[in-house]
């Protein structure tokens, strides 16, 4: 169970058990924070205190076999494909559960995740359940990404929001959890998170990470060929490149809004500099939605290397001109 | 656990519960049967949605007592194929299930009966006994009225009401409401109402209609009718039905009196012309005549005048002509009273002598 601990989750979780022990418990919980925090750990925690069941901890975490507990996540079709959204019909058959007595005569508890996935019908199947569910009903929304959620379903939610824990908090929870590693470099790579700490090292993000920034230079300054390098990257498993690009381009953000310090060697400084000064501030932030739909997408239907070059072409003019589909999620968003 | 049975006697329980094993799961277990087979008792089959638990009993040779959850839909088509009166014999085995019949072997998986979500008290806060034959009239008289998928979620499902001595299901989804009543003599019990989830009362419905009675317990989160062989567990709809006392319209001075079989008979022709999405006929009363209208979006138009026995004002009313037929169709009596106030105001459907059961149907503006 050590393992399971999450001392970030504290705060949450004592005024969890405050709100319960004075019977003021919302409705409704919007769980919220980067990936990589144990949110979904967190949300089945809660259920398994409300079910009075064991707390069946388990990497990846995976819900209790309670008949009162609704698992809303995104399904897995009849050829094995998991779907990109969570649909209206498993919306509306969660709220029929909902609307129903509880089987054990407590607590009915649904988690929903991950919540930015409803797409708009399905969020607003749920609007009504969300708004005045019956007495002793719980749902628990967890999401990692504050841009798609409609207002409409955030605004009826408590929302409890997870930060990364202080530096030295992580690392020591690093060190008790995965051994020895340079986890500060991973803490700083993962935003903070522990937990995508651990899963980026487990994917051997620090040995391909050097790399990965000397070939994204390279691009930039006009010595290497896009192409060329996507045909390396796809060499990588597609979300592991995908997830070092956001990485990346999270950082350039954080360097060209907040003026942090380039993420790259010294060597490199000049040309990510004079690069980043032509980017607008607009056109990464819209790069990083197409990243972000592209790691929505990548389940195979096309291949890496297609999805690789896609991604890496716009960095060669410094994001001016788009290729492909890209085009169509760029122009499609004026 | 082991027994054994004619293919037949092993069918019948299987093929009762099948219908709640849904296609689709959220948890595996559901998929799953359990078989509870006791020692000189016979054998249970229990299957459940979460929604509706069906259990099924039957007497076997039951050699060795135990419990255990097998895929149904399997074990069921297993039994279906072997040939007629075939002798099946049941085993487990460590975490297998083998079926033996002739030469015949299946071995299934199973999941431990403790997955298994069975309702096991419901804690009744009350049990009355009444004969099949009157909750068959119940449901069947009102059923049709529930609403189906109605954000309502109250009105998908169906009201019971008892008290002392009555009997009451009430459905309604919000345009029309239908209600039966019984009394039955000497069933003491104290006032309560639950609402029946839409798939319990199909369920229901499915099961009863044999002669003899059945006993009904109501707890505070389930409701539970036990037949002979067959008992069936609903979850109830956690909410509050509508007052429904306040949309029946009161008894009127000059209610229309008409032959059933020859307005049913009449809709249903006009019915044909009516626009296909609102299903809109004009009724206009006059005394001694009803004229029913309809026309369509392609300007074509039905019209047809019966007589029936009315002395009251004239008016014209907007109905849903499917909305009619159905309570016309619930109804057994020759004779129908239908009670009118004006042209926005619903419309009382009863049987001139039971009056056991009302509908009421709302008006449309036309």
């Amino acid at each position: 169970m050590e393992k399971f601990s999450f001392p970030w989750h504290e705060t949450a979780w004592r005024e969890f058990e405050a709100a319960l022990e004075r019977d003021r418990l919302s409705h409704a919980y919007l769980v919220e924070g980067p990936q990589g925090l144990g949110k979904l750990h967190l949300a089945f925690r809660k259920a398994a205190r409300l079910l009075d069941a064991p707390w069946p901890a388990a990497d990846p975490p995976i819900p209790l076999p309670h008949p009162d507990l609704l698992w809303l996540t995104l399904e897995v079709d009849d050829e094995g494909k998991q779907k990109k959204q969570i649909g209206i019909q498993q919306v509306r058959d969660a709220c029929a559960g909902l609307a129903m007595t509880s089987h054990a005569g407590g607590w009915k508890v649904a988690v929903i995740w991950p919540a930015e996935q409803l797409n708009p019908h399905s969020a607003n199947a749920l609007l009504k359940t969300l708004e005045e569910p019956a007495p002793r009903t719980l749902l628990l929304l967890v999401r990692s990404r504050l841009d798609t959620l409609p207002a409409t379903i955030a605004s009826r939610c408590q929302r409890i929001r997870i930060a990364p824990p202080p530096l030295p908090e992580a690392l020591r929870w690093l060190e008790a959890r995965g051994g020895r590693a340079d986890w500060e470099r991973l803490l700083s790579l993962a935003g903070g998170a522990p937990l995508m700490a651990l899963l980026l090292h487990e994917e051997g993000a620090l040995e391909f990470d050097a790399e990965c920034r000397e070939d994204l230079l390279g691009i930039l300054g006009g010595g290497r060929e896009p192409v060329e390098v996507a045909a390396t990257w796809a060499r990588r498993p597609l979300p592991v490149s995908l997830r070092w690009l956001d990485i990346w381009t999270a950082e350039l953000v954080r360097c060209k809004a907040a003026g942090a310090p380039p993420p790259v060697a010294a060597a490199g400084r000049r040309t990510l500099q004079t690069a980043l000064e032509r980017i607008p501030l607009q056109r990464l932030f819209r790069y990083r939605d197409e990243l972000r739909s592209a790691m929505v997408r990548s389940d195979g239907a096309f291949s890496p290397q297609h999805v690789m070059e896609q991604l890496l072409l716009p960095w060669a003019d410094n994001l001016a001109t788009i290729h492909g589909d890209a085009a169509q999620g760029f122009l499609g968003d004026r | 656990m082991k027994f054994s049975a004619p293919r037949e006697t092993l069918l019948e329980p299987l093929q009762a519960v099948i219908g709640v094993v849904e296609r689709r799961q959220t948890m595996p277990v559901l998929a799953n049967v359990l078989l509870s087979a006791t020692e000189g008792e016979g054998l249970a089959v229990t299957a459940t949605d979460l929604e509706v638990e069906l259990v099924a009993r039957i007497e076997v040779a039951v050699d060795k007592g135990g419990e255990v959850t097998v895929p149904g839909r399997k074990l069921l088509d297993i039994c279906r194929a072997l040939a007629e009166g075939a002798s099946v014999s049941v085993s487990l085995s460590g975490e297998k299930v083998t079926v033996r019949s002739g030469r015949s072997r299946f071995t299934l998986s199973t999941l431990p009966a403790a997955d298994f979500p069975v309702v096991d008290d419901i804690k009744a806060q009350q049990q009355v006994t009444v004969p099949q034959e009157l909750l068959h009239r119940l449901i069947e008289k009102t059923q049709f009225s529930m609403a189906n998928q109605d954000v309502r979620y109250y009105l998908n499902g169906m009201l019971l009401e008892v008290a002392a001595g009555i009997v009451r299901s009430v459905a309604t989804d919000g345009h029309r409401l239908a209600l039966c009543e019984l009394s039955i003599d000497g069933m003491d019990a104290t006032p309560q109402q639950v609402i029946l989830p839409r798939k319990g009362v199909l369920e229901l419905q499915r099961l009863i209609g044999g002669d003899g009675e059945c006993t009904v317990e109501i707890g505070s989160n389930h409701l539970r009718v036990a037949l002979p062989g067959i008992q069936l567990t609903s979850k109830l709809i956690d909410g509050r039905f509508p007052d429904y006392d306040r949309v029946i319209p009161k008894e009127s001075e000059a209610p229309m009196l008409a032959d059933r079989a020859e307005l049913a008979d009449c809709l249903n022709r006009i019915r044909i012309l009516a626009n296909e999405k609102y299903k809109g006929v004009r009724v206009e009363l006059k005394p001694g005549s009803v004229t029913v209208q309809a026309h369509n979006p392609e300007q074509e138009e039905a019209e047809e005048e019966i007589e029936v026995q009315y002395d009251g004002a004239e008016m014209e009313i907007g109905f849903n002509v499917e909305y009619l037929i159905a309570a016309l169709r619930a109804l057994d009596n020759e004779q129908v009273r239908l009670e009118f106030r004006d042209s926005a105001s619903s419309c009382l459907i009863q049987d001139p002598e039971r009056r056991d059961c009302k509908y009421v149907v709302m008006p449309m503006r036309l």
